[in-house]
């Protein structure tokens, strides 16, 4: 049974006159309790395709069917409830709120939810527990490291224990070693039922993945699964 | 977490944060100073005139002074204020060859001529008939002239010029007809019956007797003399006088009805009501400057009355000096059974409007008054003050309110900018655009509350410096009733103004920085509405 299940998607962003088609996949399954890396050169189209599978941006055409759900045909309402209830969301840069404390960052994720305080604070502590950084939990994103950054992005992303966790290049802005940590933490996540779906150029990290799926502008090049 | 988070992110961005505290200081504390300056001469001038809005269920009814125009026939009424006031006059004149022998005292009150007509008073039966009407009372107001001084001696000296009166020549027929009148008179005249004169006596003519038929011969030129008619132009030297000359209204009130009228019990500072007719009640002022008290005697047209009380009157339109017996006062001002003033009770105040139609309609040239018409005008540097923060204050108010809405939507405007990525980051986990609003507001509600407290505070400062450089203003509160004659000034009221945040300025304020925030609010929701988590975390 598919999860996503992609048809004739494109996007298409206008630039004055000139028309560029970042995405064209006529059609696209993804699969639960799959890990899948999408690679290929900058450009290709892999973050655009992370965010429509996300829910963030909208197909110019086409359709992307989650759960039965078309997320092209979704009023923003529904979407932003998706990305509470199961989407999850890491990025190169980590996109922390620079005001807010380790532990509020996930807090922060965790204000949508129907959660009482109480409940929100201890989740948090025990997503910093997980990530390895419940010392660090008053802390600013300013006064931890990159890896750290990272590492409260993932547990911010997993705060609200989604279905698919979408990482953009989660360990480009990282050395080797704490790129290392950071793939075990993610990767670790895939194994617990879930879908995690990474856009990467590097191939140590796409080798982890169940499937590899190669874009060339926009278009799929390779699939390992085909 | 969203105030922590919204107190962060204020301390986050320290620049936009000071400015636009700053613009809410700057705002608000003029805002403030021009408040509480405003509002302590608005209470001033309603301090001053305090006193004629305590009587508010009541009209004040009079005749209209007539005013024909040039060429109209004088209507009826008219006629009969002229006739009135022409009786009055003659009765005005000082008669001072009645005052008194010369060198002592004297004190005469004189009436004027009534400047409001008069009426029967039982008019007031016209008016109790009117639905809505629970009580009627008359009253006659007049004013007089107090005169006193001493007797003076009058003397005029008259010198009549010499003259010489030429008679004029008879003509020859006037000449014959003496002569022959002048015969027959001596040929009447008794001839002697004894001896001839002796030689010694020889000579000498007879006497003729001068009698009247001796004259009778005389023409008419030598008889009479006619002078015509001279008017003689005399300069008198002025007797030396040290006559003294006041004015002072004076009101006849029903003393049967102490509650309804021109004198309220409420009025009375000192002593009590008029309870018979040798008694007056004086206005407090005017008791201090005779230097009279309760006890004291009045004399008005050398009758002495027993002084029972002292007013402060509530109604300064229609105040009087002196308050006496409207019985007597038609006595003694000659105006047995008439009135000019009616003080009509009616049962709400919601009935005032209706109440008056119907006075001026069932009385044509009447004149119905409240309380609030009596209010006349505040003049003095208290007055000009009043219309300077009146006509400025509100265009002052609109420049503040046009200055933080300006500076604040632009100090927010800058701010949506720079939080894009901010707001990205909220929505990719889940924010929804209300939610960020809210956080948004929750910043510009600390903002509006530390700058409208920091505005505060600077206005006070701001009050303490006008405060420091401010003359004490003065206000002259004259109201005048039915007719000039009738105004008299209220106490003077004099206002230092002080450094003090009364709750109206510190409502002015807030509401001031209220508007700033709700436009800067009404901005972010436009921008986050707009916003999208691709545009801000950035396309490929």
């Amino acid at each position: 049974m598919a999860l996503f299940d992609v048809h004739d998607l494109s996007r298409v962003y206008r630039r004055g006159r000139e028309r560029l088609n970042a995405v064209d996949i006529p059609q696209l399954v993804l699969r639960p309790r799959e890990s899948v890396a999408i690679v290929g050169p900058s450009g290709s189209g892999k973050t655009t395709l992370l965010q429509l599978l996300g829910g963030l941006d909208r197909p110019s055409t086409g359709s992307i069917q989650y759960a039965g759900l078309d997320l092209a045909s979704q009023p923003d309402r529904s979407l932003t409830r998706l990305r509470v209830s199961d989407f999850g969301f890491v990025f190169q840069q980590f996109c922390l709120i620079p005001t807010l404390t380790a532990r509020q960052q996930i807090e922060t994720a965790l204000s949508p939810s129907s959660l009482n305080k109480s409940d929100r604070s201890d989740r948090a502590a025990g997503l910093l527990e997980a990530v390895g950084l419940s010392a660090r939990a008053r802390h600013l994103p300013g006064q931890l490291s990159g890896g750290e950054q990272q590492r409260i992005a993932i547990a911010r992303a997993l705060a609200n224990s989604p279905k698919v966790l979408l990482a953009d290049e989660p360990i480009g802005s990282l050395d080797a070693d704490t790129g290392d940590e950071i793939l075990n933490l993610l990767f670790d996540f895939s194994r617990q039922d879930r879908v995690l779906i990474v856009v990467t150029h590097n191939q140590r990290v796409a080798r982890r993945a169940d499937r590899i799926i190669e874009l060339r502008s926009g278009r799929i090049a390779l699939d390992s699964a085909a | 977490m969203l105030l922590a988070f919204a107190l962060a992110e204020l301390a986050r961005r320290k620049r936009r944060t000071a400015s636009v505290l700053a613009v809410y200081m700057l705002t608000v504390a003029p805002l403030a100073c021009l408040q509480s300056v405003s509002s302590q001469i608005g209470d001033s001038v309603r301090l001053a005139l305090n006193p004629i809005s305590q009587v508010d269920r009541d009209l004040y009814v009079s005749a209209t002074a007539p005013t024909p125009s040039r060429g109209q026939a004088p209507s009826d009424s008219a006629t009969a204020l002229a006739e009135e006031q022409q009786a009055s006059t003659s009765n005005a004149v000082l008669d001072i060859a009645n005052a008194g022998k010369p060198g002592q005292p004297f004190t005469q009150d004189i009436f004027l001529p009534p400047t409001i007509p008069t009426s029967d008073q039982d008019s007031r039966l016209y008016l109790a008939a009117i639905p809505g009407v629970v009580d009627v009372t008359p009253a006659l107001t007049v004013v007089a002239v107090k005169r006193t001084g001493t007797v003076p001696m009058i003397l005029a000296t008259y010198k009549v010029p010499p003259a010489t009166v030429a008679l004029q020549a008879p003509n020859g027929a006037d000449q014959a007809l003496v002569s022959q009148c002048l015969q027959k008179f001596i040929a009447s005249l008794p001839r002697p019956t004894g001896p001839p004169p002796s030689k010694g006596s020889s000579g000498q003519a007879v006497p003729i007797p001068f009698t009247s038929a001796y004259f009778d011969c005389l023409p008419p030129s030598m008889r009479e003399v006619a002078i015509e008619q001279q008017v003689i132009h005399q300069f008198l030297d002025p007797p030396e006088t040290d006559f003294t000359i006041s004015r002072f209204s004076i009101s006849g009130i029903d003393i049967g009805k102490p509650g309804i009228g021109l004198l309220m019990p409420d009025d009375i500072v000192s002593g009590h009501v008029l309870h018979s007719n040798n008694e007056v009640v004086l206005e407090e002022a005017y008791a201090s400057q005779l230097h009279l008290a309760v006890g004291s005697s009045y004399l008005v047209r050398g009758t002495s009355y027993l002084v029972v009380g002292l007013a402060r009157p509530s109604l300064t339109g229609l105040a009087a000096d002196v308050y006496m017996s409207l019985s007597e006062l038609q006595r003694i001002s000659d105006h047995s059974g008439r009135v000019n003033v009616f003080t009509v009770r009616v049962s709400k105040i919601q009935d005032l409007g209706s109440v008056r139609a119907s006075i001026l309609t069932s009385m044509p040239g009447s004149q119905v008054e409240s309380s609030s018409d009596l209010a006349g005008q505040v003049q003095g540097s208290l007055a000009s003050a009043a219309a300077a923060t009146h006509s400025a204050g509100s265009v002052i108010l609109f420049l503040l309110l046009i200055a933080i809405v300006t500076f604040v939507v632009a100090a927010t405007s800058s701010a949506m900018s720079r939080r894009r990525r901010d707001f990205a980051i909220l929505r990719t986990i889940g924010w929804t655009a209300r939610m960020i609003l809210l956080q948004v507001a929750i910043e510009e509600l600390c903002l509006c509350v530390l700058g409208t407290c920091a505005g505060l505070a600077l206005g006070l400062g701001l009050i303490f410096l006008v405060a420091g450089l401010t003359p004490p203003l003065n206000s002259a509160v004259v109201p005048c009733g039915f007719g000039e004659q009738l105004c008299r000034p209220l106490p003077m009221q004099t206002l230092h103004i002080a450094a003090a945040l009364d709750w109206s300025t510190i409502a002015i304020a807030i509401t001031g920085a209220l508007v700033g925030m709700m436009a800067a609010i009404t901005l972010a929701a436009i921008r986050v509405s707009v916003s999208s988590p691709v545009a801000s975390l950035g396309r490929p």
